[in-house]
């Protein structure tokens, strides 16, 4: 089979949410010797990108999101093993986790995979975590970055506490929030070194506050704009 | 007239002299941290407490001038009466779901049938709506059901539930109707407590996260099926649904509640022309209310009262950090400014 026809069995079986058929797709490429990195920029994020823009046109919506997304991480998952083995000597720690008060983690958890993808060591505190641990954490491990996540206004001032306290604490890592309320006003308020706009963004400005990391970005998320609405729902308060 | 006759009676689609202007409770939470302050009823307190939560719904009606009494202040007593594991919150954080009973949409066959008299809070929540009804007879006291499809996202990780709307719909089906008889046996047990009217909220079956096509099949047959319930005992329905309802506004059309409740980020005016037939509720920025200013809340309640929404609300509820002032701005412009309308 030729190549680019691999690459676009893996693209079309996203975006029809068949893991199957991404599974066989995937094994070709591995048995076809196709670059992993290629695999998934021009096949699987591809496909992603497809569903993107069926979502912005109304034409997919989130239980679709998630079973695209499903079947994209299933090919990322088998071809994983196949990248290269880069050294990484000075890999990035990070800390992420949901704000205590919020259990919405779907952005949390995209934003872990990119920059686990883009080359930082990703420590996972879950969601609705405590103040004090994100500072216990973070101290503990050195940690380079600290990323805070909430999808609600309710919780949004913690995000302010963290920060003080983490300074108080005298840990010097660096700071980057996100969620549907947050916006960069509210974040240079703070104190936080960074604001992230979705998961790709998060990428380039986690990278942007450690300029020394040259990891390229290996594919891109959809901008899961009405994700953040997933539960307690609505545009703001909830 | 009373604030229990006006209101029941734009639901009854009967002309009165103004909008009732109220905040329903619930997931559209009714309490601030001022109030809370003043009464010594505070959060999380009162939650588990049917007096405290009863004085302080009271003292946000007399003292912020909202038109109705509203309980509970979170989202989460039928939740945990099923099984999910609450915590409290704080002064300002209401109670959220912190472990769902339920890993996989199968399991809600492990379930115990609610008993509204017996389980987790939903006792309380009734002895308060007795004393709220008893107490003060002429304010509507509103009883607040989580919607079908929200109640399932608060027993499930959500995600895990959407993607089982397409791989096991069938599956779905079965909790949906199991979860909607428990809940119409609780909103039941809420008129028989003195509730005037039942407020429903469903967040999570928004049509911006399901779309028109998974709306029709999982959440309209269920969001009616409870209304049926409701109006079987013959009180009115408010149903609130979040987010940009565009994608699913024709079928709108087809809800059976007496007044449909929406998000501030939907176009009252818009929605006036599209769905005639029904009250619409809304739709005050919950973010404005709480910063304000007191002037731009006045604006833009008199602008939803010339745009014709028949009941005025904070869209989603309160923040608990809203500060009395700004509800005052909110209730006292329905009260002043439609009057001159009406003149």
């Amino acid at each position: 089979m030729e190549k680019s026809d691999i690459l676009n069995n893996l693209a079309q079986a996203v975006i029809d949410m068949d893991i199957a058929r991404v599974s066989k797709a995937a094994a070709e490429a591995i048995s076809s010797h196709i670059d992993p990195y290629e695999a998934i920029t021009d096949g699987l994020a591809k496909g992603m990108d497809k569903v993107s823009e069926l979502f912005e046109h109304e034409e997919y919506f989130v239980p679709e999101i998630l079973l695209c997304a499903d079947a994209m991480y299933a090919g990322i998952e088998m071809l994983k093993p196949h990248f290269p083995k880069e050294a990484a000597p000075n890999k990035k720690k990070a800390v992420i986790g949901v704000v205590k008060g919020d259990t919405h983690d779907i952005g949390k958890n995209l934003v872990k995979i990119m920059l686990d993808n883009a080359g930082f060591e990703m420590h996972d505190l879950g969601r609705n975590v405590p103040y004090a641990k994100f500072i216990d954490i973070a101290g503990g491990l050195n940690a380079d970055l600290v990323c805070l996540s909430t999808l609600m206004t309710t919780t949004m001032d913690g995000m302010q506490v963290i920060i003080e306290d983490m300074k108080k604490a005298g840990i010097p890592s660096r700071i980057m929030i996100g969620g549907g309320p947050i916006s960069p006003a509210f974040a240079k308020n703070i104190g936080a070194d960074g604001y992230a706009k979705n998961a790709a963004e998060a990428v380039k400005v986690a990278k942007g506050l450690f300029q020394t990391i040259q990891v390229p970005l290996i594919f891109k998320t959809p901008e899961f704009v009405s994700v953040r609405k997933m539960k307690e729902g609505c545009n703001e308060r909830c | 007239m009373t604030e229990k006759e006006r209101l029941l009676k734009i639901l009854h689609d009967v002309k009165v002299d103004r909008p009732p202007v109220i905040a329903p409770g619930g997931m559209m939470t009714m309490a601030s941290k001022e109030v809370m302050e003043m009464t010594n009823c505070r959060w999380p307190a009162v939650h588990r407490d049917a007096e405290k939560m009863a004085a302080l719904s009271i003292a946000m009606h007399d003292e912020a001038g909202i038109e109705n009494l509203g309980i509970p202040f979170c989202m989460t007593v039928e939740a945990e009466a099923l099984g999910g594991e609450v915590e409290d919150g704080d002064e300002v954080t209401e109670p959220h779901i912190i472990k769902y009973p339920l890993e996989s949409v199968e399991e809600w066959r492990n379930l115990k049938a609610l008993n509204p008299h017996k389980d987790g809070r939903l006792p309380a929540i009734l002895t308060c709506t007795s004393l709220l009804s008893k107490g003060r007879p002429d304010i509507p006291v509103i009883g607040n059901l989580v919607g079908p499809l929200s109640l399932a996202s608060s027993l499930i990780d959500a995600t895990l539930l959407f993607r089982a709307l397409r791989r096991e719909p069938e599956e779905v089906h079965r909790m949906l109707g199991f979860l909607n008889d428990n809940s119409i046996r609780y909103g039941q047990a809420l008129i028989s407590n003195g509730a005037d009217l039942i407020v429903i909220s469903d967040p999570s079956a928004t049509g911006e996260i399901l779309g028109p096509r998974m709306f029709d099949e999982f959440a309209l047959p269920y969001l009616n099926a409870m209304i049926a319930g409701i109006h079987m005992l013959g009180k009115p329905v408010i149903v609130h649904i979040c987010g940009n309802v565009a994608p699913v506004q024709e079928l709108l059309k087809k809800l059976d509640s007496e007044c449909i409740s929406v998000d501030s980020v939907v176009n009252i005016k818009e929605m006036r022309n599209a769905i005639p037939g029904k009250k619409l509720m809304g739709n005050i920025s919950a973010i404005l209310l709480q910063n304000g200013p007191v002037d731009k809340i006045q604006t833009v309640s008199k602008n939803l009262l010339d745009f014709g929404v028949d009941i005025l609300a904070p869209a989603c509820g309160l923040s608990a950090k809203t500060p009395v002032r700004h509800i005052r701005a909110m209730t006292d412009t329905a009260k002043t400014t439609s009057a001159k309308l009406q003149a």
